[in-house]
């Protein structure tokens, strides 16, 4: 190394740092309510262990001898080995330092040279699940206060929709990804959507929610939101990009568009509709890495609609928007100054309760929080 | 509008002791259309600007939802918020909330008083109102005399301290600078309760040889005005002045400040007026701040016990900036001790 980047190495950023944006105070940390999070997509996790940041902490994923993928504490008990680095032998975790071996539940089954185990050879194994392409883990307590809720596009219902997976990364926080559903006024300001006839109405009955897929297992774990609203449309040619905002927002099916959203605390499932017709569908999760490191992941689709072309076109249209939309909020997330005081008023409603739900299902990991730290 | 990426977090601490002043938050040149993030006392704050006028410092983040403000827009003298499109104006006032019935009452952001000079957006710091005037330094004024001049601007983890005081400190000159004579200071009678002045002087010195044939310095004299925030100085060369500097700081946070000023040299039909000494100056300039910024990067602070007589200078300096930075001052004790009688 010459010694100019030795020195660049020692003071890596602390140069001009009055010009530089720098991440906004957030003193709550990640603030992670108990819920189901995405780890990884299903196709990512195979025969080798797989170690990742999750929860503040560090995690190892691996799939045992049936194939059932497995999360656990990624440090061994013993000498404190990050089991990440080790492989799985006739479907166990073994450490790669002393090849202690670990079940699926993260009970040491095996010591080379060793006769008797000691009881306490166990590592913390969290609640997995396997679905929608992905692998969810439990956080928050030692067995899931729900179970991971259904999302028909990608079992039941998956011949009908044509979607695409999405990754994003912020350095905002898990209620900042989820509450963004809940501020319809920012789909105006931020997005720019003109909206007339604005309607929004907090759900107090799952059954409205019904489209979105079957009920949350947990009636408190659930929170849902109804929003419909008419993107203004002036003529073309007196305003060309009002225009392609509002037809792109409608899919140019119609004039009014509806937005379905419910979801349990650490994800969120949407159905829109435009003139009554569903549209597309979402599945959001979040992968919550820890304070300052989130991604937002999912499926995103569209219905078919019969005929290829314009399915094509709406899929073309979704993703455009999607894409889009994503962006602009992403810096937002980035750059917010989070657990603040702020001010509220009226139309942030449906803010103040999601926040007051959230809150609630943070405080359900309290536990689970004070071990990890 | 594109993905900012992520930065590492970082905790931002406040400067220790900072005295209340005028620092500077950016350069004028650096706000245009958009608005700009800057971090000053550990303040994140942004600057914006609403057409030609002057630059406006504010809180970073909305009142409302806590967004970032240098993501927003300018529109109608107003810094609209990205994320709902609240207004708030020059003076911070609320001016536009769209979808709310009315502007929600009290609901302003946090400026703080600022002033566009010398090319810097200046920005008080420490209090609600400025305790004392920002820097006047009548040789960048449009009507000043010829002059070269040249701006820098320096990083360094010292403190703002420790940079004004600098000069007060006579005992570095012969071991930093090489300044081998006798350095005698003197407090000038022009001190008020916000500026410290004084004269440092340097009889008959020595000039390496090729250059004793060409000039000699019979005395050399730095002329020290210092306010807590920011300082000028006067160098003359045998009674006439030779160069102006204005030294001004930017305390981003603890461990961490810019230095920037700007240094005019006067042009004059003499010998000291031509590009020569511009540039001898600029050179000495450069090697004299080099030689201090080696030493400040790592300097620790110390409780300031282990004195000597020579010491004097910087000794004052630090009583006088006591009496800014809040702590241990004679008019802080003073107030706090009628507050507890």
């Amino acid at each position: 190394m010459t010694r100019a980047a030795a020195r660049r190495e020692a003071a890596p950023d602390t140069q001009d740092i009055s010009r530089r944006s720098a991440l906004p105070p957030n003193p709550d940390g990640a603030n992670i309510a108990a819920s189901w999070y995405v780890a990884t997509r299903s196709g990512l996790l195979r025969t080798r262990p797989h170690r990742m940041r999750l929860f503040e902490r560090e995690v190892v994923l691996w799939r045992d001898g049936a194939g059932v993928a497995r999360c656990f504490a990624a440090h061994c008990p013993h000498q404190g080995a990050n089991l990440g680095l080790g492989d799985v032998v006739d479907g166990e975790l073994r450490c790669p330092f002393h090849h202690w071996r670990f079940d699926g539940h993260g009970v040491c089954t095996a010591i080379p040279g060793v006769s008797r185990i000691p009881s306490t050879a166990r590592t913390r194994s969290y609640p997995t699940r396997e679905a929608y392409g992905f692998v969810w883990v439990w956080y928050g307590t030692p067995e899931p206060l729900f179970e991971l809720p259904d999302f028909p596009p990608m079992t039941d219902d998956k011949g009908s929709y044509a979607g695409f997976f999405y990754d994003d990364r912020t350095t905002g926080t898990v209620r900042q990804l989820l509450e963004n559903a809940v501020d319809h006024q920012h789909f105006s300001a931020l997005h720019g959507l003109d909206l007339d006839d604005v309607d929004f109405r907090v759900l107090g009955d799952q059954a409205e929610a019904s489209d979105n897929g079957c009920p949350v297992s947990a009636e408190d774990a659930w929170f849902g939101v109804w929003f419909a609203g008419t993107p203004w449309r002036p003529p073309l040619r007196r305003s060309p990009l009002a225009w392609i905002t509002a037809v792109v927002a409608t899919f140019a099916m119609g004039r009014r568009m509806e937005l379905l959203v419910d979801g349990w605390p650490g994800g969120q499932r949407f159905t829109a509709y435009v003139d009554g017709t569903e549209v597309y569908k979402v599945l959001m999760g979040i992968v919550p890495e820890g304070n300052r490191a989130t991604r937002q992941v999912g499926w995103a689709g569209v219905r078919r609609t019969g005929r290829w072309y314009r399915t094509a076109l709406n899929y073309l249209l979704f993703y455009v928007q999607n894409r889009a939309g994503t962006s602009q909020d992403v810096p937002i997330y980035d750059s917010t100054r989070s657990a603040q005081p702020v001010v509220y008023v009226r139309y942030d409603n449906g803010l103040v309760r999601f926040r007051r739900y959230y809150q609630a299902w943070v405080e359900r990991a309290a536990d689970e929080r004070a071990a990890g730290s | 509008m594109s993905v900012v990426p992520a930065a590492p977090p970082r905790n931002r601490t406040l400067p220790r002791d900072l005295a209340r002043g005028w620092y500077v938050a950016t350069t004028s040149a650096g706000v245009r259309r958009r608005p700009r993030p800057v971090v000053v006392a550990g303040r994140e704050l942004v600057v914006w600007r609403a057409g030609a006028g002057d630059a406006v410092v504010m809180d970073r983040f909305c009142p409302h939802q806590g967004a970032a403000l240098e993501l927003g827009t300018i529109v109608d003298g107003a810094l609209r918020c990205p994320f709902h499109h609240w207004r708030f104006d020059t003076g911070g006032s609320c001016v536009a909330a769209p979808s709310t019935r009315r502007i929600p009452a009290g609901v302003s952001a946090v400026v703080h008083p600022s002033r566009e000079l010398y090319g810097y957006v200046w920005v008080w710091i420490g209090s609600a109102e400025p305790e004392y005037p920002p820097p006047d330094f009548p040789h960048l004024e449009p009507g000043a005399p010829a002059h070269r001049r040249y701006s820098f601007q320096q990083y360094t983890s010292a403190s703002a301290r420790r940079i004004l005081e600098n000069g007060f400190d006579v005992p570095h000159f012969p071991v930093v600078h090489g300044i081998a004579a006798d350095l005698q200071l003197d407090w000038s009678p022009w001190c008020d309760e916000h500026t410290l002045a004084a004269r440092l002087t340097v009889e008959s010195l020595p000039l390496p040889s090729p250059l004793d044939r060409v000039m000699s310095i019979r005395w050399l004299c730095l002329n020290l005005r210092s306010t807590p925030s920011y300082q000028t100085l006067t160098f003359e060369l045998n009674g006439t002045p030779v160069a102006h500097e204005l030294l001004a700081l930017t305390p981003s946070e603890q461990g961490a400040t810019t230095l920037r000023g700007w240094t005019v040299v006067p042009r004059s039909p003499g010998l000291l007026g031509t590009a020569a000494v511009f540039w001898g100056y600029r050179l000495q300039h450069w090697l004299g701040t080099r030689s201090d910024l080696r030493i400040y990067r790592d300097v620790e602070e110390t409780d300031g016990s282990v004195n000597t007589a020579d010491d004097a200078g910087v000794l004052r300096f630090r009583q006088f900036y006591r009496r800014w930075s809040g702590h241990g001052g004679h008019q802080d004790t003073a107030k706090r001790a009628r507050g507890t009688v």
